[in-house]
């Protein structure tokens, strides 16, 4: 089952392999000036191992056939949800946010991964639904909507919407009709405001009003926001070059490797990187896109969908929220962000792609 | 592939028309995105660059060190050293109420002062400046938010009131306020440097090297000479004292050069104090004096360049009285008739002042005046020169000429009757007296400022016939004849005049302005002193009782001490002067080194031995690094520097070391 016959090796994904490593190597580059003055040490050197880890787990994923997780696809998302349940009870906190399990020694956001198992279900489902009755059709949509409602309740209000952008999109694309999509969207729309009022934190709430008035509190909630703006603002077209972004520097920048490693890159590299790394995503996404449409498959392309769906989303609100385009959400991104979950979570999906990729004209 | 894999169906045509949807909307929102960065980036990058550069920039200024003033020997008279200043950023501090309360008892401000401070919206505010290095220590320890400390230059004056007015004193912003330091600010602020300070979020400030580096003020040699200057100011006092006088002044001008070599002024202050100022000015400089028989000096020698009399005329005095109109003109010392030109001089006889005056005329008499740099400022670099009054000989009554011819009906400043007597009893050439030698720039360069240019006031052969009358004046008769020292023999004129009351407007028949005027040694004159006392309440109140000891002892304490080759005295102990002892009177006097003149001075000031082995080590604790480096160089100490920073440890600690040994200093950047 793992071949590595000519056939595989002549439609090896060059393209994607390549964009992948452009937006890792910049990632890199990007990382090593974004924690050079912080006080916490070895990110960068971290980050590194985690890179070759994970190119590892790239290639691992890409030459399994990824028709094997349509199996586990169930077993999966019935983990995530345990272990987003257990981070609920016996969760680590990290800076007043309690998102982390403890896996002998290692932290590990159940969160990022449970994206990657929303996925493989709604590709499991889409991929036999013909099959399935209304019934069983109705309770796995339950399923995944309560995978959802369980992040936005750990609580990671972000996380939860991007989960639901996912669902969204990959509903879009492969529900058999439209309509129960445009009406369960318009649902979730009128209910926003019990959202406001029942589910979202004062934090939560604070963040999305300075967000709408970022006047309106500098110093506080909304300095996150501001620091970041000055500092894509201040790069112009060319930058501050590497290493010299007196916000970045300065540790103007809050958590800048996490949650802003673009306004660094942006800050250093002014408009002219800040475009070249956007249409780097772009070019992945669509390429990913690409690879749905030649998919052999529907669980398959649903799958490219969704991880496209993903990639996609994160680049959006991580870039939106930079540049006071959205609230600030902790949504990484991807690659570029230092943090190991999200990594291997990416270089799992992209896996997956290469591996749809890989067997788009195996017969 | 695997037949455990199960079949999937292939992907429709609708799949395709959807993905192609979703990647379109994806499109859009990324298009979106890119707008946004340019919008923040390019459109209004330039604003941003500047929000961003204003929250960690700022453009600091660096204190230029203020330029040394040095007497003539390289002796520092002004310096600037480093001491700490305590400022807060008050949106920076934490706790102000804490802060103020426990920083008010460190700095000796009322904690509710430094509160109001602390709340202020300024992002700058001194809370106390100028502080000890203990203090510094001390408030560095507490370690407060907000709260910093920052280098300031202080001047530092280590003679105390040495010289005070004529130095004057700087400001706290390091501008000069009176006396030289006013005068010469331009030369002595420098250029303040300019460095790029960054704050980093934690608002720790970050210095980068400087933009531009602080230009020093220039180093400044006066003509001064501390030791001539001491010993003025200690006759000059002690007349003061003895006759209970108001003020006094004594002015030491090298003959040769009128560069000053002492400007003593009565009442003085201590610079480091200036409010101690008070009374004390440059008096010789700001102060205009009807002189009195004084000018009787340059009226002869106007008469003589003039050709209108020559020196063996006799002329008769008519029995001491002139009537000239209502008024009567009367002699003091009444003894004989007839007098010659020199002996006019010698027993002051105003009438003899007044028919030699007339030969001469009104407009010989202005004109030579004016030559020998009367009713003119001489342009000496001190602030509030007067220029004195001479009114347009044109409009002088018979009696004005007559009382100007013994210095009544006309005004002068001590420094010009100085001047003018260097110049008719020195090589007849009038020179501008000043007190800067030179002015040595940062960069090495040197300057010389500007002067009054030199010019003719009297003949070569009149200056040296006056060298001999004012001579006479000492011989037994004279009215200095008991001004005589043991080693040189002196030359002057005594005045005595009476001052105008201010009340009445009329000349008080009990205040009088006792002076004197000479040279020392007589033949070929080195020093040109002259020395008045205002108001003397005692007995006494001649020029030549009050004014001429003074002038005696300065004359021959500087002459010992400029090493200049007296004559072997036969003559009877002088009562007044000190009396050197035979050997050094007979031999060449070596100069005297200075150090009486520092019994007196500060603890902090040093004895700089012309050839001593032994030096005073200074405490360089507080100091910065090139600050340190000056005062080492200017004291004449060897020092090693370890570290960087502040110095924090001295070895060996400040006192008397030999010259030969070498100070560590060890600085901390904390």
């Amino acid at each position: 089952m793992i071949g590595l016959d000519r056939h595989l090796r002549r439609h090896f994904d060059w393209m994607l392999t390549g964009l992948v490593l452009l937006v890792a190597v910049i990632g890199l580059v990007n990382l090593y000036s974004a924690t050079r003055h912080v006080p916490q040490h070895g990110l960068f050197s971290t980050q590194v191992v985690w890179m070759v880890i994970g190119a590892g787990i790239f290639g691992a994923t890409a030459l399994i056939d990824y028709r094997n997780w349509t199996r586990v696809a169930w077993i999966l998302l019935l983990l995530g949800i345990v272990a987003v349940a257990g981070v609920h009870f016996i969760g680590i906190s990290v800076k007043g946010s309690r998102r982390w399990l403890g896996l002998g020694g290692l932290r590990v956001q159940p969160s990022e991964f449970m994206k990657l198992a929303v996925i493989l279900a709604i590709a499991r489902l889409v991929h036999e639904r013909d099959a399935l009755s209304l019934f069983s059709r109705v309770s796995r949509v339950v399923a995944i909507f309560g995978a959802v409602l369980l992040i936005a309740w750990q609580p990671d209000l972000g996380t939860a919407t991007l989960v639901g952008l996912i669902v969204a999109t990959v509903a879009l694309v492969a529900a058999r009709r439209l309509w129960p999509v445009l009406v369960g969207g318009g649902v979730l729309a009128a209910g926003a405001p019990l959202l406001w009022w029942y589910v979202l934190h004062d934090y939560q709430k604070l963040r999305i009003l300075t967000f709408l008035d970022p006047a309106s509190d500098p110093s506080g909630a909304g300095w996150h926001s501001r620091q970041s703006i000055f500092a894509v603002g201040s790069g112009r077209l060319f930058g501050k070059r590497w290493l010299h972004g007196t916000q970045n520097q300065l540790n103007f920048l809050p958590e800048q490797w996490t949650d802003f490693p673009f306004s660094v890159w942006a800050e250093e590299w002014g408009f002219a990187g800040a475009s070249l790394l956007v249409l780097a995503y772009a070019a992945l996404v669509f390429w990913i896109v690409h690879i749905a449409r030649q998919a052999r498959d529907r669980f398959g392309a649903t799958l490219c969908v969704g991880v496209a769906a993903m990639l996609f989303w994160h680049v959006f609100v991580n870039i939106a929220m930079v540049t006071g385009l959205a609230p600030v959400v902790g949504i990484t991104l991807p690659l570029v962000s230092y943090g190991r979950s999200s990594l291997v979570t990416f270089c799992i999906a992209l896996g997956l792609v290469a591996s749809v990729s890989l067997r788009r004209f195996a017969r | 592939m695997s037949a455990a894999t199960p079949r999937i169906p292939a992907p429709h045509r609708w799949l395709r028309v959807r993905l192609c949807l979703v990647a379109s909307v994806m499109g859009l929102l990324l298009i979106a995105i890119g707008y946004k960065a340019f919008a923040v980036q390019i459109r209004d990058g330039a604003r941003m660059s500047a929000f961003a550069r204003a929250q960690h920039a700022h453009q600091a200024e660096l204190p230029a060190p203020r330029g040394t003033l040095l007497d003539v020997n390289g002796t520092e008279l002004a310096i600037s050293v480093d001491v700490d200043s305590v400022w807060a950023d008050p949106s920076e501090t934490v706790d102000p109420a804490g802060t103020a309360r426990r920083l008010a008892p460190l700095l000796g401000v009322d904690a509710k002062v430094l509160l109001a401070k602390l709340s202020s919206p300024r992002r700058f505010v001194w809370l106390r400046r100028r502080i000890s290095p203990a203090t510094a220590q001390k408030v560095r320890a507490l370690a407060a938010a907000g709260i910093a400390l920052m280098a300031e230059p202080r001047r530092y004056y280590p003679g105390k009131s040495l010289a005070g007015p004529v130095l004057g004193f700087a400001g706290l912003d390091g501008r000069g306020l009176d006396g030289l330091e006013l005068r010469l600010d331009e030369y002595l602020v420098g250029k303040p440097g300019v460095v790029d300070a960054t704050r980093d979020a934690r608002g720790d400030l970050l210095v980068s090297d400087p933009l531009l580096p602080a230009q020093p003020g220039a180093a400044i040699t006066l003509t001064i000479d501390r030791f001539i200057q001491f010993t003025a100011e200690r006759a000059l006092a002690s007349a003061i004292e003895t006759h209970s006088a108001r003020a006094g002044i004594a002015v030491v001008l090298d003959a040769r050069t009128a560069a000053i070599r002492a400007l003593a002024s009565w009442p003085t202050f201590d610079p480091n104090d200036p409010a101690t100022r008070g009374e004390a000015r440059n008096r010789a400089v700001t102060d205009v004096f009807e002189p009195g028989s004084t000018m009787k000096l340059f009226t002869i020698a106007a008469a003589l360049e003039a050709g209108a009399v020559a020196a063996d005329d006799t002329f008769e005095v008519d029995g001491g009285q002139l009537r000239i109109g209502r008024k009567v003109i009367r002699d003091t010392h009444f003894e004989h008739e007839h007098l010659t030109v020199g002996e006019v001089l010698k027993f002051s006889s105003n009438v003899g002042a007044v028919k030699i005056v007339r030969r001469l005329g009104r407009a010989g008499m202005a004109a030579a005046l004016r030559r020998m740099g009367f009713a003119a400022r001489t342009g000496i670099e001190l602030p509030g020169e007067r220029a004195g009054q001479l009114r347009d000989p044109a409009l002088w009554k018979e009696l004005d000429l007559a009382t100007i011819a013994f210095g009544y009906g006309m005004t002068a400043t001590p420094i010009q009757l100085a001047a003018g007597l260097a110049a008719v009893a020195g090589d007849g050439i009038w020179r501008a007296p000043h007190l800067v030698e030179r002015i040595t720039h940062a960069d090495g360069r040197l300057e010389l400022p500007p002067r009054a240019p030199n010019r003719v006031a009297v003949s070569p052969a009149t200056a040296r016939t006056m060298r001999g009358m004012l001579a006479m004046v000492m011989e037994p008769g004279g009215t200095g004849e008991k001004l005589r020292v043991a080693g040189y023999t002196l030359a002057g004129k005594t005045g005595t005049s009476h001052k105008v009351d201010p009340a009445t407007r009329r000349y008080a028949p009990d205040l009088y302005l006792a002076s004197f005027a000479g040279l020392a040694p007589a033949d070929d004159p080195r020093l040109v002193i002259v020395v008045m006392i205002d108001e003397p309440r005692g007995k006494k109140y001649f020029g030549g009782q009050v004014a001429g000891p003074a002038f005696a002892e300065i004359a021959s304490e500087s002459l010992r001490y400029l090493g200049v080759r007296g004559k072997p005295v036969v003559a009877e102990p002088a009562p007044l002067a000190p009396e050197p002892d035979s050997a050094s009177a007979a031999a060449p006097v070596p100069p005297t080194p200075p150090l009486e003149a520092e019994a007196d001075t500060p603890d902090e000031a040093v004895s700089v031995g012309t050839r001593g082995t032994i030096v005073e080590i200074p405490d360089f604790t507080g100091l910065a690094i090139g600050a340190a480096l000056d005062l080492a160089r200017i004291r004449g100490v060897r020092i090693e520097i370890e570290g960087s920073g502040r110095a924090v440890r001295q070895f060996p600690r400040p006192g008397r070391a030999l010259e030969s040994i070498t100070c560590r200093i060890t600085f901390d950047p904390r």
